[in-house]
């Protein structure tokens, strides 16, 4: 068996509310999630936020922090108790039509139940647009396995986005 | 060929609590490493760094590091570099002992290139320690960029609690050989 294996791949056919990775199987070590999108929102000017859920959890129940350079500038904060997290941001309507923002989120022992929170890790960056790169770290406070993420953007994700689940093995 | 390769796998379940993790007799077989790292320690505090050498060489001098974190909100993001070491360090991998409880670090190391024996070794890692709490070093986002200033192979990584703090149950390490086509 391949170390990396591809689970699932969502391709956008047309623009999307949600892109739903389900019945995902407890047999790997860790989870890696490889996207490249964009949101048709035209609002958010500072590019528009991705917002991930674990098994259909929407309490507050999620932390986050960042660490992100954009354009001339640097940040760093979080948030202790929201009710998803963000993995990242991506290029909106706003931005040159062919842009796609990439991001890498790692899922580290998503399967070890009643033992270990979720902690993610996510690098993501565009170079056009709001020019941003970024370092997130996440948790979701449930020492559940992960059998379920949900993704969604400001607005909708735009045609041509693409988001593929790898299961990594011990 | 397969690109990825599990080398090894580490993880502190029903045994005592270890203050390294040692992987040695790397085969040269491949064109990079990789090390993915959940971890947490019986520190007393929010974080612990984790230490990097190679080849068991702790020679002050021999390794440098540059960085960039976070941690503190109004600090915003800072950075730093070590030249002179004798180990890589700034390496926010690992929670500490008062982080949330079930709570672990989330990190990684690529080395590439590590077997040739004309360059000195360069490492890129990323490292998180998440929380439930906001506040000033109540959680820590590093990225680093490490040199080992020695040319030959790297057969050896000790990953050291800072400290001689213990890693804790459910810490896991992994090691990945990957190859290019």
């Amino acid at each position: 068996m391949a170390v990396i294996e591809a689970i699932a791949t969502t391709y956008l056919e047309a623009d999307a509310a949600s892109v739903t990775f389900s019945s995902i199987p407890a047999t790997y070590e860790h989870l890696q999630l490889r996207i490249n999108a964009r949101s048709v929102d035209t609002t958010q000017t500072t590019g528009a936020f991705i917002y991930l859920r674990f098994n259909g959890v929407s309490s507050a129940v999620y932390s986050r922090h960042f660490m992100t350079g954009y354009g001339t500038a640097e940040a760093g904060g979080g948030t202790a108790a929201d009710s998803y997290i963000k993995p990242g941001v991506v290029n909106t309507a706003l931005d040159d039509a062919a842009a796609y923002s990439g991001l890498v989120v790692d899922i580290l022992d998503y399967a070890e139940d009643g033992n270990k929170n979720t902690t993610v890790m996510s690098h993501f960056g565009s170079g056009l647009g709001y020019n941003i790169v970024g370092l997130f770290s996440s948790m979701w406070d449930s020492t559940d396995d992960v059998t379920q993420i949900a993704l969604t953007t400001y607005d909708d994700f735009a045609r041509g986005s693409e988001f593929t689940l790898y299961g990594i093995q011990e | 060929m397969a690109a990825w390769t599990h080398i090894a796998h580490d993880t502190i379940i029903g045994g005592l609590p270890a203050v390294s993790v040692t992987w040695s007799s790397i085969s040269g077989s491949y064109d990079h490493l990789l090390v993915k790292v959940s971890a947490r320690t019986d520190k007393a505090g929010i974080y612990d760094p984790v230490r990097i050498q190679f080849n068991g060489d702790s020679t002050s001098g021999n390794y440098s590091n540059t960085y960039i974190q976070a941690g503190e909100v109004a600090a915003s993001v800072s950075g730093g570099q070590d030249d002179g070491e004798n180990y890589i360090h700034h390496f926010y991998a690992a929670c500490g002992g008062t982080a949330l409880a079930n709570t672990f670090g989330a990190a990684e190391i690529w080395i590439p290139n590590y077997a040739n024996s004309s360059t000195y070794k360069s490492v890129i890692c990323s490292g998180t320690v998440e929380n439930n709490l906001n506040g000033d070093w109540e959680w820590v986002l590093t990225q680093l960029a490490g040199l080992w200033q020695n040319q030959n192979a790297i057969t050896q990584i000790d990953l050291t609690t800072e400290g001689a703090s213990e890693y804790q149950a459910y810490s896991t390490f992994d090691l990945y050989g990957i190859k290019g086509a």
